[in-house]
């Protein structure tokens, strides 16, 4: 069994650069609408997933998105904002609502969240190799702070994994790829 | 007319197969891992699961309903250099099928209108044996299935039948391959994540098995570190699955 473990630490190889849309995912956009993930597709955007009733680190991964937009913003290179939620079973369409109400987003329409099946969410994190777990009774989600710069293409350009993280690679290659564009 | 034999035969195997999904009941369990201060059991809602594990000839069925899912078409992102790789032939035929990716599981089980059963849910299973809902503290019965996990793989071992049906009437839970979960990679125990700021450190070197809920259970912790070994498109010669369905499920007529 321990062999069996190093074996596949040892097989494990490099694997392909991940991309978004190499499986098909659907989502409730916020106007009740289903939404194919790959209409996301032909523009860089900026992916993070958050709760709305997260008590812990989403108001920062929030705080932080919002740094980022306007830091693009002020680059010139505005990107949508696309945010995942990791817990449908509480997010709806009000909880979303109020999401935005609090962090002042009412009127920012480059920003999209998504609340999706259990299955369609999962398939996303794994495509993405993000980890979160809920606990079933306190409905606590544990879970990875990585936020992605996601190519046109739905590949991941960067990835910030901490909070802690500069933005500075993120915002570096939003001005690459969008400069490419033109 | 050898076809449609072989249709027929086919809707008659999808059908038994359905209805072999056997209910589990509500419950409580603590699962080795995910456990906060102050909880000592988590509620697990009624479901569905299949009795026996997904064979290779059932899923020899969805790729040929779903052949972007044959070795030759999958996406490399979406399943490893093995996938399907093994060689046996016919008499596989029954044998659980092995050597497919977390994407491919739950492709076959979202084909079958299903899902793979969470870890919670699996553990909760494969915690009973013949005669009791939960073993997992029994010496007894923890120690029947640590001897299976030392003894050397070999692929002719897909041919035993695995563990009998416990209480609720699941089998092959033990004794055969390892089997995906859902949220095989939710536990945030990694076998060293030190370098992922925002990582809880579960296991870190010895913290794992002293910040589990029982300590006894060395099989269930050996399970957790193989679910933690493992990325979505990791295949292994030992590593099948099977699917679980609403408990409400209507029975397909």
């Amino acid at each position: 069994m321990t062999s069996l473990v190093l074996a596949a630490l040892l097989y494990a190889t490099p694997a392909p650069q991940a991309n978004v849309f190499t499986l098909e995912t659907h989502w409730r956009a916020e106007d009740g609408s289903d939404r194919a993930f790959s209409t996301l597709k032909g523009r860089p955007f900026v992916l993070a997933f958050i709760y709305t009733s997260c008590p812990g680190t989403c108001p920062l991964t929030t705080a932080k998105l919002k740094r980022l937009d306007a830091a693009l913003k002020a680059q010139k290179t505005p990107l949508p904002m696309v945010v995942v939620s990791l817990d449908p079973e509480h997010d709806t369409p009000q909880a979303v609502h109020h999401y935005r109400e609090r962090y002042a987003l009412e009127h920012a329409e480059h920003w999209s969240v998504f609340v999706g099946a259990e299955a369609a969410l999962r398939t996303l994190t794994q495509l993405l190799d993000f980890k979160y777990a809920q606990n079933p009774e306190s409905k606590q989600i544990m879970h990875d702070n990585t936020v992605y710069l996601i190519s046109r293409g739905g590949e991941v350009l960067t990835a910030l994994s901490s909070l802690d993280d500069s933005s500075a690679p993120l915002l570096e290659q939003a001005a690459q790829s969008e400069g490419k564009q033109r | 007319m050898v076809r449609l034999a072989a249709l027929a035969i086919g809707v008659l195997l999808s059908s038994a197969t359905r209805a072999e999904g056997v209910l589990l009941p509500e419950g409580r369990f603590a699962p080795l891992f995910g456990l906060d201060k102050g909880q000592r059991s988590f509620a697990v809602a009624a479901f569905r699961l299949d009795r026996r594990l997904v064979t290779e000839a059932a899923f020899a069925a969805f790729l040929r309903s779903k052949p972007e899912w044959s070795s030759a078409s999958v996406k490399p992102a979406l399943a490893d250099e093995r996938y399907l790789s093994q060689e046996g032939g016919a008499a596989y035929a029954q044998a659980p099928q092995t050597r497919v990716s977390w994407f491919a599981a739950q492709a076959y089980c979202e084909w079958r209108g299903g899902r793979l059963p969470t870890t919670l849910e699996w553990e909760y299973a494969a915690a009973a044996d013949e005669k009791v809902r939960d073993a997992s503290t029994d010496a007894a019965f923890v120690k029947r299935i640590l001897t299976w996990y030392g003894k050397p793989f070999r692929r002719e071992d897909l041919l035993g039948s695995g563990s009998l049906a416990n209480v609720y009437g699941v089998e092959q839970l033990h004794g055969l391959v390892w089997e995906w979960t859902l949220d095989f990679n939710g536990t945030f125990m990694t076998s060293d994540n030190r370098q992922d700021g925002d990582r809880v450190n579960a296991l870190t070197c010895g913290n794992g098995a002293t910040g589990s809920a029982r300590r006894e259970d060395y099989a269930a912790f050996m399970r957790y570190a193989l679910r933690s070994s493992l990325s979505a498109r990791s295949t292994l010669a030992n590593l099948g699955f099977r699917c679980a369905y609403p408990a409400t499920e209507e029975r397909s007529p």
